[in-house]
């Protein structure tokens, strides 16, 4: 069901709502909201922790990094309406909560407003291999990545224990509303 | 497991700053106003993990 926004701050409370779904399927941590610091009208969330504990059954934990800036635009699709545009995300998976770069293991960037250059979606695998010197460096091409797919990555594929028990339904919904309603 | 699910929450400005005070001297050992400084002079890798991240909640834009 469409839920209609009028105002850019309807419009700032639903996304982040929305948002706060997926997360719900992994931990019990927040998406905490603000206005970028730098940033003109922009706005950013993030983790309440800075890196998310991730359990994992009989396994050694993961720790999620997630942070993304958005704006809050007229949505010409809906007379009247506002929506919000994501300018930039990170998603991450790492093996410590320790802050530094190297424990970082897979990461999902889009970051065009601070890297110019590099305006597209991309995977970053900090791993080496024998054949293919420098992997951990590469940016390789990824399309656009919903946040409900990292958090559907985590679950089915490396195993993070899930915090809700309707965790499949809830990600196949909020995944098909961001499909039905992304303008890109 | 259960389906309780908590909300997120706004910060203010000062509450969001002092956040990403946080974050910037855990990860860089700098504070939020030489964080800024450093991206617009170029002292500081755009694309490094933590940079990136951070970077995009500060709002940093190359121009």
């Amino acid at each position: 069901v469409r839920e209609p926004t009028k105002t850019p701050g309807q419009a700032r409370t639903r996304y982040v709502r929305f948002l706060q779904l997926p997360l719900s399927c992994l931990s019990q941590a927040i998406w905490v909201v603000g206005d970028s610091p730098d940033g003109g009208d922009d706005a950013s969330l993030t983790t309440s922790q800075d890196f998310v504990r991730l359990k994992r059954e009989g396994r050694s934990a993961l720790f999620l990094e997630a942070s993304q800036r958005f704006e809050l635009v007229p949505d010409h699709r809906f007379d009247g309406e506002w929506k919000s545009k994501t300018l930039a995300y990170i998603y991450a998976v790492r093996d410590s909560d320790e802050p530094g770069d190297g424990a970082e293991v897979i990461s999902w960037h889009w970051h065009p407003l601070t890297t110019p250059q590099r305006p597209d979606p991309h995977v970053h695998v900090r791993a080496d291999h024998a054949g293919l010197a420098g992997l951990s460096g590469l940016h390789i091409p990824s399309g656009r990545v919903a946040f409900e797919e990292v958090a559907l990555f985590l679950i089915a594929d490396l195993g993070c224990t899930p915090a809700r028990d309707d965790w499949r339904d809830v990600l196949e919904d909020t995944l098909g509303r961001f499909r039905a309603y992304r303008t890109w | 497991v259960g389906n309780a699910q908590a909300e997120p929450r706004e910060l203010d400005q000062d509450e969001f700053r002092q956040l990403l005070e946080g974050r910037i001297q855990a990860s860089l050992g700098m504070s939020l106003g030489e964080f800024i400084v450093a991206l617009r002079e170029r002292r500081l890798d755009p694309e490094s993990p933590r940079v990136a991240a951070l970077a995009i909640l500060v709002g940093a834009r190359a121009d």
